[in-house]
């Protein structure tokens, strides 16, 4: 995959300091909370266009939240999120469902609906009131399905699905709308390994096949390190930190904000994290 | 009557070929009379075997189709909107808030009889926006929901039950138990129009427009948001047709037990989760569920007991529908959510 910037790069400190200049995505100044007080208060973000994003931080930091508002499912109580420079609150719901997908964490669909039957849902922001699926829907389920690798699942049923399996075809569903900003919400939370790599591998082809904007939040530090091209770690509800991995990604960045004691390695351009003790909390 | 005698009076002639006949049963005796002309005495004069069948059959076998039909419509539009199996309009109050308004309506205020459609209507909504209410934290689940339900299911009850003590008249009495049981016994042409109506002009056109809504509603409020489905106006929207269904049904034939639970339930079975043929399917098997019913309801007394009375069609439906619920729930492991 291709990289921002490398470490060397002159242009690093500044892509540090500054957003990126063309967001696709951008948060300013809002204040995002759910009744008791703001989670989120007053924080501005930018999501650089056909990256991939990582937010990254530890438990209850806002992350998710963030995710959500960018998104426009949680309206923020003050400032606002704006794709390609227009108020995403003030979107058609529809019109915005086309141009910006989010998988959630928690999803749920009957049981008995096959995997064809839910990745066509994907769908519904290109129907009008009575339409049914068209030529140019089916082909889009047929792309989302293949780029996903899940053509052997189309006829099983949802319920019967193990817990990866049912994520790739939700993956596949969003990937039906065919957004040109796709944000994730810890996809491979929960997930083995071999459906964890094949979720972040079909996020990746999607980004080199189709320039896709991606937003992903991780849990896993290393994963975040090795996919993501650009880096946003969120502590507190603030964003603490924003660059490419191998700016962001320090010794020190892991000890203040995860808690851990951690060696970074750089090899061949790429950053390996290998956590190794828990600090003790002060 | 033989079934031949039964059909050649069904088509009738005299009643197809003669637009004031035919006016007279299907709008009323008023409007035909304006619309033909007609004296103020005028009804129409048939053979015995075709006022039998046209004025006391064929009235009751309609309204048992159009009640099946909005019942089972209802019971999967309120299964979908709250992702829930066990939701159907009985559960979530609006059978018991509109039963609750017929009743009051019939007590308090005999003279809005033409009216009960209105306040079956009114009352079912109201219960279920207090069921919602109840059950709301900032989202509702389907465990909350049904609890909530309950809970003004019994309130409900119990106003109704005092009511009785407040009726001095027995007629009015068998009346009010019919209403609370559900019952065909005794519907005629006017009911049969009411239902008709809010069947023709509102249910069916509005249940065709809503399959896809409640496919991806059931997806989950966030997933149906973010694929950009405006969730608060559309469930709105989509609660206010089940109620309408519920309360047409409702205001005709009383509170008829266990239909709205259990037609949606023999549709999944039969053709999956796809709203778009649950729906069509219930337009089928809830009139045939009723109809069957209502049958079974009149001819059951006379040939079990050989006693003339009539059974309320809910009574049957409740005892057909208890133990295939029962037998549905032995059956799948992982009844109570549809998700």
């Amino acid at each position: 995959m291709s990289r921002g910037s490398s470490p060397d790069d002159p242009g690093a400190d500044d892509a540090r300091a500054d957003d990126p200049t063309d967001p696709v995505l951008r948060a300013d100044s809002v204040v995002l909370g759910y009744g008791d007080g703001p989670v989120v208060a007053d924080e501005s973000l930018s999501i650089p266009a056909g990256a991939i994003t990582a937010l990254v931080g530890p438990n209850g930091s806002g992350k998710s939240t963030l995710l959500a508002s960018l998104a426009g499912q949680h309206a923020p109580a003050d400032g606002a999120v704006y794709l390609d420079g227009a108020a995403v609150h003030e979107f058609d719901s529809k019109a915005l469902a086309r141009r910006l997908g989010l998988l959630a964490q928690d999803n749920t669909a009957p049981g008995a609906l096959t995997v064809q039957q839910l990745v066509e849902k994907g769908r519904y922001p290109y129907q009008g009131f009575l339409d049914r699926l068209d030529a140019e829907d089916r082909a889009a389920v047929d792309r989302a399905v293949d780029l996903v690798g899940i053509d052997a699942l189309r006829e099983r049923p949802v319920g019967e699905l193990s817990g990866g399996q049912a994520q790739l075809a939700w993956l596949a569903t969003t990937l039906a709308q065919e957004p040109d900003v796709l944000l994730l919400d810890e996809p491979t939370t929960y997930l083995d390994v071999h459906h964890q790599l094949r979720v972040l591998d079909a996020v990746e082809r999607l980004h080199a096949e189709r320039d896709t904007t991606v937003v992903l939040v991780l849990h896993d530090i290393e994963q975040a390190a090795r996919r993501a091209d650009e880096l946003r770690v969120i502590a507190d509800g603030a964003v603490v930190d924003r660059g490419t991995p191998e700016t962001v990604l320090t010794e020190s960045l892991l000890a203040d904000v995860f808690g851990v004691d951690a060696t970074v390695e750089h090899v061949d351009g790429d950053v390996r994290v290998h956590a190794q003790r828990a600090l003790d909390s002060a | 009557m033989s079934l031949e005698r039964a059909w050649l009076a069904v088509l009738d002639a005299d009643v197809w070929y003669h637009p004031p006949t035919l006016a007279s049963f299907l709008l009323g005796d008023g409007i035909a009379r304006a619309l033909f002309g007609l004296p103020a005495g005028w009804e129409p004069t048939l053979s015995t075997a075709t006022t039998v069948v046209w004025n006391i059959r064929l009235p009751r076998v309609l309204v048992g189709i159009f009640v099946g039909c909005n019942l089972g419509l209802s019971g999967a539009i309120f299964q979908a909107v709250t992702r829930n199996d066990l939701a159907s309009p009985h559960v979530l109050g609006v059978s018991s808030g509109a039963g609750f308004a017929v009743l009051l309506a019939l007590v308090l205020l005999p003279g809005l009889v033409g009216l009960l459609p209105v306040f079956a209507a009114v009352g079912g909504a109201l219960a279920f926006l207090v069921v919602y209410a109840i059950a709301w934290d900032g989202g509702t689940s389907p465990v909350r929901l049904v609890l909530a339900g309950v809970v003004v299911w019994m309130i409900c009850w119990s106003l109704q039950t005092a009511l009785f003590t407040l009726i001095g008249d027995i007629g009015t009495v068998r009346q009010a138990i019919a209403w609370t049981t559900g019952s065909l016994t005794g519907v005629d042409w006017e009911q049969a129009r009411t239902v008709l109506a809010w069947s023709l002009l509102v249910v069916l056109p509005g249940t065709a427009l809503v399959a896809r809504e409640l496919d991806v509603l059931v997806l989950g409020e966030s997933t149906a948001a973010s694929l950009g489905m405006n969730v608060e106006r559309v469930r709105f929207a989509v609660s206010a047709l089940g109620i309408v269904a519920a309360g047409s049904a409702i205001a005709v034939a009383g509170v008829v037990a266990f239909a709205g639970l259990v037609v949606p339930h023999i549709v999944r079975t039969l053709v999956g989760p796809d709203h778009r043929r649950v729906l069509l399917g219930c337009v089928f098997v809830g009139p045939a569920l009723l109809v069957t019913a209502d049958v079974g309801a009149r001819l059951g007394m006379p040939l079990l007991l050989n006693s003339p009375g009539q059974l309320p069609v809910g009574i049957v439906t409740g005892l057909v529908g208890g133990p295939y619920f029962l037998w549905l729930m032995r059956r799948k492991a992982d009844m109570g959510a549809i998700a």
